[in-house]
């Protein structure tokens, strides 16, 4: 292997190779780690991360940001727990959540589209604005949720496998042939690569760039949905550090924070590597206070390295 | 003590597999300006970074002055007197000009800065440079000339003994490039050595007194500077390439685009037509509106009064999605900024403003996608391994063919260029000149917006001349020549200079 495809090797597949180190090494750390349950409980786990870092990489690839994930996924599994409560319907409840992700995502969008604002600021205001409605809405209590049909996308299992994987699993396999098969997807890359040429080539940008956040904040609703059914109850806090957590996974998954590139499978393993790394952390039984320390620095030396084998 | 006279020789540098340079040798006494003339990857960059310290040679030698050294990075390079002006300005936009000048050597007193004494150390550089401006201003705030000469007081503040330019001409206007020739026979005079980049031909006999020609990393030839321009542009492709400017004119067709009483943000009444099968000019300084115009017509900014008419059709305001599905197309000024997805391939680039209509049921065809660029490559001549090749892996040449190629893959009727050729090498040059002749006479109407004279008189049919964003004249092929275009472009009159 000569040195330039060394380097597209590493750049193609460096975090893989990390996600196996980290794996390898927890293997060796504590064997029973990737024991069936726990490996189930970690899959899910990476499930809810990877399905809200999935909308947050359409965002980075646009050359934008979006801080907001973390408040709409938290606004959007209260509201379809409210919904719930009111109308004991899963469909309804379900309807509620995307919904409301969606109108976020929509509020985003035409802000910074048309207003021209800069994404880092609309969706800081969102965040906001989002917090204080679920703290008025709930009361800053929980909300319980008393239903089998909507419980079931949280704690259900298909042919044995849990529902929120399954979920991503669909949501990561559409947003792989969206962005490499169609206009949307094309779109979306032409955007974050160059916004004034993509729309001095007659683009309609404005319209996509609403798209691309409604689709971020469809996607944090529907992963507020899955938790929230999973903690079977409408938590207000339920969405803090989700933005955070987010954007490290697509940071880690290889895409360019200045947009244009990356590809939505590189978020799926960056989602996995965050995961492995707090459930590993659990495992091994460092204390709670710690693991946040272990987490940055981990993810820091995981960068720089991506870093460093992609210059050689 | 003078590094000067630099002798270079046995450079030889590769990146991989590509040879960039392979055992260049050349001279530059002090008092003496050489051109260095070659097209694109012939290996002037490559030179240039290896004397400024950003590269190191693989093998060869730098004498300066008797001494062999090597320069070991760009600091190095500055310590010993060499000042590299690249073709993008390396100023700090928002910072003043004195800022600017001191930025990395400010002269302090426990950590204060001497406000006074740079403030008058900078007027006094500049002022010697032929420029009077006030050093407080920020650098945003001057013309691009002005920045120039500023990157080169800059070079001067650090004792530079060889100035590098690198294409300096390129986006200057014919008063402004007077200026600099100027600027360059005070440095000479100065007893500092000049190495001039340009793809200008025609302007290097002004200051040079040599011309040293490289292709494919070796000097093919040093010619003195009185040479012709056809000789050079010979050992530079490497082949006769004729006459330069192959322009067949045809009896235009009807009138493809009015434009009348157009005032916009930076233009006031512009009023003219063109027809199918021209090439219609625009001429003036930069920054007389040139841009502007460009920018009301295709809808980048509203007009506040006028019309535009398309082929008969009347709008106040288009926008740039509008006037593509009426046939009007642009070709941006600045491909890497307004033109390319520098990210993308070939073929995402080329076939962005169709891939809509080759989505049946939400899909793209990718196969059919590729075939387009394919026959768009072939018809540009755009040299590449695939369409799927990176767009950054590509000379500025074929770059800018396929930003034109996007631009005539919606079959406009109307084309707006603006700088065509504009850091493109020679041979690509005349391959985009002989593109334009074929839309032109396939009936296509061109509307070429150019700060290179000669381009403007060898391939208009007709030229308008802007100043201050009004027209001043337009002039016929016939009549045009270049001391009119200056004349007209500084808002003189004609019958004032006989």
């Amino acid at each position: 292997m000569n040195r330039t495809s060394a380097a597209r090797f590493f750049r193609l597949y460096g975090m893989i190779l990390v996600l196996i180190v980290l794996v390898a090494a927890l293997r060796i750390l504590q064997p029973r780690a990737l024991g069936m349950a726990n490996v189930l409980n970690l899959a899910r786990q990476i499930s809810i991360t990877a399905l809200v870092s999935a909308g947050q990489t359409l965002v980075i690839l646009a050359a934008q940001i979006d801080l907001s994930v973390g408040s709409v996924l938290g606004l959007a599994g209260v509201v379809a727990a409210g919904v719930l409560r009111d109308t004991d319907s899963a469909a309804m409840a379900v309807a509620a959540g995307l919904g409301v992700g969606a109108a976020c995502g929509f509020a985003n969008g035409i802000v910074v589209a048309k207003g021209k604002v800069a994404s880092f600021i609309v969706t800081l205001a969102t965040l906001g604005v989002a917090n204080g409605v679920i703290l008025l809405y709930t009361g800053a209590r929980p909300i319980a949720v008393q239903n089998d049909d909507f419980m079931y996308l949280g704690e259900g299992k298909w042919l044995g496998v849990p529902v929120p994987i399954i979920l991503a699993a669909i949501v990561y396999v559409a947003l792989w042939f969206i962005l490499s098969r169609t206009r949307f997807g094309r779109y979306n890359y032409a955007i974050g690569g160059n916004e004034l040429a993509t729309r001095l080539a007659g683009v309609p940008v404005d319209r996509y760039k609403i798209y691309i956040f409604m689709s971020a904040g469809a996607l944090a609703g529907l992963t507020g949905i899955v938790l929230t059914a999973r903690l079977g109850s409408g938590v207000p806090t339920l969405g803090i550090g989700f933005e955070l957590v987010s954007i490290t996974a697509v940071v880690l998954g290889g895409t360019s924070l200045f947009g244009g590139e990356g590809r939505i499978w590189g978020t799926l393993v960056g989602a996995a590597i965050t995961g492995v790394i707090t459930n590993g952390l659990s495992i091994l039984g460092v204390g709670a206070y710690y693991q946040p320390v272990v987490t940055g620095i981990v993810i820091l030396v995981a960068v720089l390295a991506d870093r460093w084998l992609r210059a050689t | 003590m003078s590094i000067l006279p630099l002798t270079i020789s046995g450079m030889t540098k590769s990146y991989g597999a590509v040879r960039a340079l392979r055992g260049v040798g050349l001279t530059v006494g002090p008092g003496e300006c050489l051109a260095l003339v070659g097209e694109n990857g012939a290996g002037k960059s490559t030179l240039m970074r290896i004397l400024a310290g950003e590269e190191r040679p693989d093998s060869g030698v730098l004498v300066f002055n008797g001494r062999p050294t090597a320069v070991t990075s760009p600091r190095h390079a500055q310590e010993l007197g060499i000042c590299l002006i690249h073709q993008e300005l390396q100023l700090v936009p928002p910072l003043s000009v004195v800022d600017n000048i001191f930025l990395g050597r400010e002269e302090t007193r426990l950590g204060v800065l001497k406000s006074g004494r740079q403030h008058k150390q900078a007027t006094r550089i500049l002022e010697e440079l032929g420029l009077r401006i006030d050093v407080t201003e920020p650098v945003s705030s001057l013309s691009i000339a002005e920045q120039q000469l500023v990157e080169i007081a800059k070079g001067l503040l650090r004792n530079a003994e060889l100035v590098i330019m690198d294409e300096p001409t390129a986006a200057l206007a014919p008063p402004e490039v007077e200026r600099l020739f100027s600027v360059i026979r005070v440095l000479i005079k100065n007893g500092k050595g000049v190495i001039y980049i340009s793809h200008r031909i025609d302007e290097i006999s002004e200051v040079a007194s040599r011309v040293v020609v490289l292709r494919d990393g070796s000097v093919v030839g040093e010619l003195p500077a009185n040479v012709s321009g056809r000789e050079v542009v010979k050992l530079m492709v490497g082949r006769d390439v004729g006459e330069f400017y192959p322009r067949t004119r045809q009896p235009p067709g009807g009138t493809a685009l009015e434009v009348r009483d157009l005032t916009a943000p930076g233009i006031s009444d512009i009023t003219f037509d063109l027809r199918y099968g021209e090439i219609l000019g625009v001429g003036g300084l930069v920054g007389a509106g040139q841009r502007e115009l460009a920018a009301a017509i295709y809808g980048r900014t509203r007009p506040s009064s006028g019309e535009i008419r398309i082929h008969g059709t009347s709008f106040v305001s288009l926008s740039p999605l509008a006037a593509i599905v009426h046939g009007l197309t642009l070709v941006p000024e600045d491909r890497r900024h307004e033109g390319l997805n520098m990210k993308a391939s070939i073929a995402e680039n080329v076939t962005l403003p169709v891939v809509h209509r080759h989505d049946p049921w939400g899909v793209l065809k990718l196969r059919d996608l590729a075939a387009l660029t394919g026959d768009l490559m072939e018809r540009f001549r755009i040299k590449a391994n695939s369409s799927a090749q990176s767009i950054t892996e590509l000379s500025g040449g074929n770059q800018q063919k396929v930003v034109i190629a996007r631009a005539m893959i919606t079959q406009p009727a109307i084309l707006i260029l603006l700088e065509p050729t504009r850091g493109v090498d020679v041979g690509a040059k005349f391959e985009i000149y002989e593109l334009l002749n074929r839309l032109t006479h396939e009936g296509k109407a061109v509307l070429m917006i150019s700060s290179d004279l000669p381009e403007l008189l060898g391939m208009s049919d007709r030229i308008v001349v802007l100043y201050k964003g009004r027209i001043v004249s337009t002039l016929n092929r016939a009549e045009a020549t270049r001391e009119k275009l200056t004349v007209l472009a500084t808002g003189q009159r004609l019958d004032a200079h006989p």
